[in-house]
């Protein structure tokens, strides 16, 4: 089952919406990223948590295509506050951020990099 | 760092309504320090919008915002393969990587041109790419710190007053090749395809240093661009990296304001950026405005920690990094590719002979050999090189490989440096953020 979204969450988006609805995306110059649905994503307790607080600054796309140990994903989260004005997050917050990306997102032990075209499908 | 700025909402939702929504939301979790709600929250919306409102189903579609929208109707299916970039001007065969920051790299078969155009060649941003100037002879430099004079100039004044040269010279991003190591590290998952190699236009930054003149204090470079954060906080440099004053000193480190003969794009960060050849790509700052020459090692964001850093004491794959075991990444590596044919070819059955293309490139050192192999490493063959055309060039080369069969086969690329160091069979030396990495290339053939 998907995870509810809290209401507060869809009065903030609701007044968007009437207000800016049609706003185009700026400062990408002349491209605009593809807009992203939490859902295009593996299922999850704090999927949706975890989608708008890191497409907040950047893509979600970046996010999946990582995949760390809870450890790292912890170090991660700490550098992302650090060095990229990532809001702190802590306590309860931070272990529900940790739930889904290191469930969503494990440590992986193959290389990414090279996939044989010809692999029986 | 960390200056709070109070946004309205409607500031914040006409700058970037996506960017908003996650901030709207980050509030709601109680961890954004932005604050422009102030005081009001969650009483105060939900008054503006005539009530509670309470989960998805029953929410009227028209005050969802598209990105909320598409959930409740029919979301997209997660992407699968690769995302092909759609920009204008750029060939729609590159695969980006991730679209906020933009970063797209060029597969290896697509790098089969001599000097790489300007279509071709990858893209890295670390944030919002910025607007197109409409004067860029306009376009300002300082350059500061640790100099007799501080100066400011135009691109029009630096073209009028030094003497412009080109150099064909790779540009690899740091990154290049972290796809490669396991277990994944983090950042952009980079095959081969962070790199490309141009003909670059303009004047060695020594020449405006030398202008400048060097303090005997002058240690390090700072560069600083006119990208924005991608969180849009203007007083945060979206990067700000460096090189000691040696490097920058070489007479290939250069400014550059044109790119293949055309003038430097706005996506390559155009009207001015730098040019570090052999050195990660982030030190070859984009939308270049400022020099700061330091009296240390910079310390700007993308410095520290294990960015753009190395372990120095080898270290357990996957192990937590201890930041004090880290030396900056500054050559990069050898790296060879084959450029042609492209991994997953078939071939006529009965073809027992097949010519090959690539590249192959070095940071600081150069390219001395590149050998393939058609039986995973047990015998090699060497390649034929061409000559540079100058220093941080990269050596295109040919092959012929004879196949004793039709069949299953792959075919691996190694390239050995000037001093003798030859690209592994694996992404070696482990680090978390995935800096080094150049394994051996690798395209599987099917014959018949």
């Amino acid at each position: 089952m998907r995870a509810s979204r809290p209401a507060i969450v869809l009065a903030g988006a609701a007044i968007a919406a009437l207000a800016f609805a049609a706003a185009p995306v700026l400062g990408q110059g002349q491209f605009t990223p593809t807009p992203e649905t939490p859902e295009q994503f593996p299922d999850g307790p704090h999927r949706e948590e975890a989608f708008y607080f890191c497409s907040a600054c950047h893509g979600f796309k970046i996010v999946a295509a990582q995949g760390m140990s809870r450890e790292r994903w912890d170090e991660r989260l700490t550098w992302m506050t650090q060095n990229h004005n990532m809001p702190k997050l802590e306590g309860a917050e931070r272990e529900k951020m940790l739930d889904y990306l290191s469930t969503a997102f494990p440590e992986r032990r193959q290389p990414g990099g090279w996939k044989n075209p010809f692999a029986p499908k | 760092m960390g200056r709070k700025r109070e946004r309205s909402l409607a500031e914040l939702y006409a700058d970037d309504p996506e960017r908003a929504d996650g901030v709207v939301f980050g509030r709601r979790t109680g961890v954004s320090r932005r604050g422009f709600l102030g005081g009001a929250g969650y009483a105060a919306m939900s008054a503006a919008v005539g009530g509670p409102i309470v989960y998805g189903a029953s929410m009227p579609s028209g005050l969802v915002p598209a990105a909320l929208a598409q959930d409740a109707a029919k979301a997209p299916a997660a992407p699968k393969g690769p995302q092909y970039l759609k920009f204008p001007g750029k060939d729609p065969g590159l695969v980006v990587l991730g679209e906020r920051p933009l970063v797209a790299e060029t597969p290896e078969h697509l790098l089969d041109d001599e000097t790489t155009p300007i279509a071709k060649f990858y893209i890295r941003n670390n944030g919002q790419i910025p607007e197109p100037v409409k004067d860029p002879d306009a376009w300002k430099l300082t350059v500061d710190g640790e100099v007799n004079t501080k100066l400011e100039l135009t691109l029009g004044e630096i073209k009028k007053r030094f003497k412009p040269r080109t150099y064909r010279m790779v540009l690899e991003c740091g990154g290049n090749g972290r796809s490669f190591f396991t277990p994944q590290a983090s950042g952009n998952q980079w095959t081969n395809g962070g790199a490309g190699c141009a003909e670059w236009t303009g004047i060695p930054l020594s020449d405006v240093l030398k202008a400048a003149g060097l303090k005997s204090t002058a240690v390090y470079t700072a560069h600083y661009g006119t990208d924005l954060h991608l969180s849009g906080d203007a007083t945060k440099p979206t990067l700000s990296r460096g090189v000691p004053i040696k490097k920058a000193m070489d007479q290939h480190s250069m400014l550059v304001w044109a790119m293949n003969g055309e003038p430097l794009p706005n996506i390559h960060g155009g009207p001015v950026r730098l040019v570090i050849p052999g050195w990660p790509g982030s030190a070859s700052h984009k939308w270049l405005s400022r020099i700061w020459i330091r009296d240390k090692e910079h310390d700007g964001p993308g410095m520290t920690g294990t960015s753009y850093r190395v372990a120095i004491k080898p270290m357990v794959p996957g192990s937590k990094a201890d930041a004090a075991n880290f030396k900056i990444l500054e050559s990069m590596p050898v790296r060879s590719i084959i450029t042609n044919p492209s991994n997953g070819t078939k071939l006529a059955a009965g073809t027992r002979e097949v010519k090959l293309r690539g590249a192959a490139w070095d940071g600081d050192a150069e390219v001395r050999r590149v050998d393939l192999s058609v039986d995973y490493g047990a015998t090699w063959q060497s390649a034929t090189l061409a000559k540079p055309k100058n220093r941080y060039d990269w050596r295109r080369w040919t092959a012929s490989l004879k196949l004793p069969s039709d069949g299953y086969y792959e075919f691996w690329a190694r390239a050995t440096d000037s001093q003798g160091r030859m690209q592994p069979h694996i992404a070696g030396n482990w680090n978390p953020s995935g800096y080094g990495g150049n394994p051996m290339h690798r395209i599987a053939v099917l014959i018949g």
